[in-house]
């Protein structure tokens, strides 16, 4: 397997309302990042997620060997879990989404793209 | 969209005008073509009845005929008009540019010398008719309010081009047929809303002017646009204001980056138009970077206060004068705009509230290129008009005002006073040129749970002019009304326990008398009980009826509830905290048997927790309760079933005055003294009477620093000291409480 440093970015994008989301990130087996975050509420002008100071919910992972990564994300606040395995060659860009408002089709929703996400 | 009526009536994009026969050959045709399928349908059902098998021959339909044109005015736009108090803007859209074939209005109420918003009516779905001499349009509304007479009828007479516009006359009828108001509406644009725009640009940013869209393959016609004449093709004019800034970043180093809360603090200092209210006036701020990145192009940042009244473009993402970076500007500035009045992203229309359908397909000014499902963003290019899709078009021209005018019902909510029967009761005048001013204030910001909270109502006149005014501005009396929004966002009328009917005392406020002052317990509301029954923020407003009818809206008092940190404070919070404790100190006091569970816990809170802080409140109302008898009647007579005790109300009102923490507001404070003056001298106390009012002067003195107020206090106490007339003086002091 090549052996390069490349960087994965995540952002949490639409369906969040006031919840906490835990986002643990696996690479080639290793876990390199967990995170958890509180209060994450969906700013609808834009469709980026922040939670209650303000802080956007943009992680940026630098750093990564190029193979498998996993991302795990739990959302406790609506009962959800969910993980999402790819293989990352060069920079990744990952959105994370709650699809659907009410259960049972509530769901995480994870978007792959070499292309950053833009917004407005 | 999933209605298949709305199918019916979608209209595509044209630069053409259409004229009222355009209009009513499209009805014509809509109207042979449901009855077509109407039979199309029967004669299916017959087929399948029959087990008949033979192909179906398709009916032509007949072509549509090329519309005549003819020279008279289109009869779209922006009408207004009076009947009685109320001021009706009328908008009507039949024909011209991309007709919705909706009408709308909102109305206006004048009162004295303010206009104030009432609401909006729409007609969705509407009747259309036409002679060589007058238009007509038909049709059932859908109102703010419960309307009486819900039917709409609006005729216009046909003028030509070279004659002025007619005027259109508005008619509401009952469902029965039996005619309402009517208002004459005269003429006033060819847009439906009108729109101060100002935008101010980052030193080294050049900010988006126009864009041909014909430079690239493209959904509509060629043309070219710039942000107002976008927002003109929606109906909306766009007024541009000359007083744009340069705002200068350097300061803030090569790297300058703008948060959210800067762009909304260089949106307060740079916007020429800015107020707190709703009002349609945009600010647009072409900036260079946002602190997210490079990625984010644009944002709808102001979502604190009045919401939707500012937006930025961000041109290290969108700058460039490349054909493809000049539509994404256009598309970018328009785009954020749109966020202002309050439109959602085409994907996310399901979380606005009343919730829509999703849209995520719409070749729409508010979906994105990239997130585009048929083709992504070439997909999305290619057949993008330019043009915001026929809901948010609605939304735009015909929206209810609040949920459309910048600053109005906050981003992605339909509506937000709820529980008030009339959601117009606290809002802002549209116009106030009353000259009145009305402040609410508590002694304190922030408050434990279980406090008794006090407020002060000042109705003053800043101007040179004397105006007469209502004297008696305590809510009981009805002329002030009070709203609280708790914590949770539900809002309510604040109701005394006993609404007093009163011929009311006039006073004239001016240079010489600026300015009267009430205090009211805010703690028992006569529908909630306890108010302030959680942690949390609440927000008091109060609207004050003057005599000309003007209704003198105040400031939004924030209330900051906080948890009680301490064992002592628990028990005193819950000591406090209950229907009949609030309503004791609501009324001043009582010895009715109702609240006798009420007055046990206030015996124990006075013995076991004097030095509390909360303890004043509580003294205070005991005080001036024990300076008056408890009578009855019985037997036809009136009965003292408890007389005033002098010593209690001495002990209780001396502790009063000599608290430090400000408990009290400056009115209940100077109550306090001139009854502890009075008391003192009903028991012959000349000498203290008078050291009571020294030091109640004294206590003011660091209160109030406006001298002509003291000087009125202590006039107000030496009036006290020297009285010989104790029910005068009583019923000063009690004038300004509740009691039984």
């Amino acid at each position: 397997m090549e052996d390069r440093v490349i960087s994965l970015h995540i952002e949490l994008q639409d369906g969040f309302e006031d919840d906490t989301v835990v986002i643990k990130v696996y690479n080639n087996g290793n876990q390199i990042f967990d995170k958890t975050q509180a209060h994450v509420t969906t700013n609808l002008a834009i469709s980026l997620a922040r939670d209650s100071t303000g802080q956007y919910s943009i992680f940026q992972l630098t750093k990564i060997q190029s193979g498998e990564v996993e991302v795990k994300v739990n959302i406790p606040s609506k009962h959800l879990a969910d993980g999402y395995k790819f293989i990352i060659n060069s920079r990744t860009y990952l959105a994370i989404s709650i699809a659907e408002r009410e259960p049972p089709n509530k769901k995480i929703m994870f978007v792959k793209s070499n292309e950053p996400f833009p917004h407005l | 969209v999933t209605d298949p009526t709305i199918k019916q009536v979608e209209v595509q994009f044209t630069d053409q005008e259409q004229t009222i026969e355009d209009m009513l050959m499209l009805q014509d045709i809509e109207l042979e073509e449901s009855t077509q399928n109407v039979i199309e349908k029967m004669g299916e059902t017959a087929s399948l009845s029959k087990e008949v098998t033979s192909p179906e021959v398709p009916i032509p339909k007949p072509p549509r005929p090329l519309p005549i044109p003819l020279p008279y005015h289109t009869v779209s736009g922006l009408y207004v008009g009076r009947g009685g108090v109320f001021e009706c803007h009328l908008r009507i859209d039949v024909d011209s540019r991309n007709p919705l074939r909706k009408v709308s209005g909102d109305f206006y109420q004048a009162s004295g010398s303010t206009l104030i918003y009432v609401g909006s009516f729409i007609v969705d779905s509407i009747t259309l008719t036409a002679t060589n001499t007058e238009i007509r349009i038909e049709g059932m509304g859908t109102y703010t309010w419960s309307a009486g007479a819900p039917k709409v009828q609006i005729t216009i007479r046909r003028t030509f081009l070279f004659q002025p516009r007619a005027a259109a006359t508005l008619q509401f009828f009952t469902t029965s047929g039996q005619p309402g108001a009517t208002y004459v509406c005269q003429f006033t644009s060819i847009y439906f809303r009108k729109v101060d725009f100002e935008e101010d640009r980052e030193t080294g940013v050049t900010p988006f002017v126009s864009y041909n869209t014909g430079s690239l393959p493209s959904g509509g016609p060629s043309r070219i646009l710039s942000v107002a004449s976008a927002y003109a093709e929606a109906g909306i004019e766009f007024r541009i204001s000359t007083a744009a800034n340069e705002i200068d970043n350097s300061g803030a180093g090569p790297d300058a980056k703008w948060s959210d809360s800067e762009l909304h603090a260089i949106m307060q200092k740079n916007f020429s138009l800015w107020a707190d209210i709703p009002q349609w006036k945009v600010w647009q701020f072409a900036a260079f970077q946002h602190e997210i990145g490079p990625t984010l192009y644009g944002i709808m940042f102001d979502q604190l206060g009045k919401q939707r009244q500012g937006c930025a473009t961000f041109y290290i993402g969108i700058g460039g004068s490349t054909t493809d970076k000049q539509r994404l500007q256009l598309y970018t500035h328009v785009h954020e705009l749109g966020h202002c009045f309050n439109l959602l992203h085409s994907w996310q229309k399901s979380l606005a509230t009343p919730p829509s359908a999703d849209r995520p397909k719409s070749l729409s000014y508010m979906n994105y290129p990239w997130r585009y499902p048929d083709g992504g963003p070439a997909g999305f290019w290619n057949n993008f008009p330019f043009a915001f899709d026929e809901l948010e078009l609605r939304h735009l021209r015909h929206g209810f005002r609040d949920n459309v005018i910048i600053g109005g019902n906050d981003f992605a909510i339909g509506s937000a006073l709820t529980a008030i029967d009339d959601p117009q009761a606290f809002a802002p005048p549209v116009v106030d040129g009353s000259g009145l001013e009305l402040t609410l204030r508590t002694p304190k910001e922030t408050y434990m749970l279980g406090s008794g909270i006090v407020m002060e109502i000042k109705l003053s006149n800043n101007g040179s002019k004397n105006t007469p005014v209502v004297a008696d501005c305590n809510p009981r009396f009805g002329f002030v009304q009070v709203a609280i929004r708790d914590p949770a966002g539900n809002i309510y009328r604040w109701e005394p326990m006993m609404q007093y009917c009163i011929q009311p005392t006039i006073t004239t406020l001016g240079p010489k008398k600026p300015a009267l002052y009430e205090s009211v317990y805010l703690g028992f509301s006569k529908l909630q009980g306890v108010v302030f029954n959680r942690t949390g923020t609440y927000n008091i407003c109060a609207v004050y009826s003057a005599m000309d009818g003007s209704r003198v809206r105040s400031n939004i008092l924030p209330v900051v509830i906080t948890p009680p940190m301490n064992s002592t404070d628990q028990k005193v919070s819950q000591l406090l905290n209950h229907p009949q404790q609030v309503a004791l100190l609501h009324l001043t006091g009582s010895d009715s048997p109702v609240f006798d569970e009420g007055n046990k816990a206030l015996d124990e809170l006075l013995r076991d927790h004097r030095d509390h802080e909360q303890a004043t409140v509580v003294e205070f109302v005991r005080g001036i309760h024990a300076a008056r008898n408890n009578k009855t009647i019985e037997d036809g007579r009136v009965t003292v079933l408890r007389k005033a005790d002098p010593r209690q109300s001495i002990e209780l009102l001396s502790s009063v005055l000599e608290e430090k923490n400000q408990t009290l507001d400056n009115i209940s404070l100077a109550d306090a003294a001139n009854m502890l003056i009075l008391q003192k001298k009903l028991q012959g106390d000349q000498k203290g009477a008078k050291s009571t009012l020294n030091q109640m002067v004294e206590v003011m003195s660091n209160n109030i620093k406006n001298p002509e107020i003291l000087e009125s206090i202590k006039y107000r106490a030496n009036r006290t000291l020297e009285s010989q007339d104790i029910r005068q003086v009583t019923s000063s002091i009690y004038r300004h409480r509740i009691h039984r």
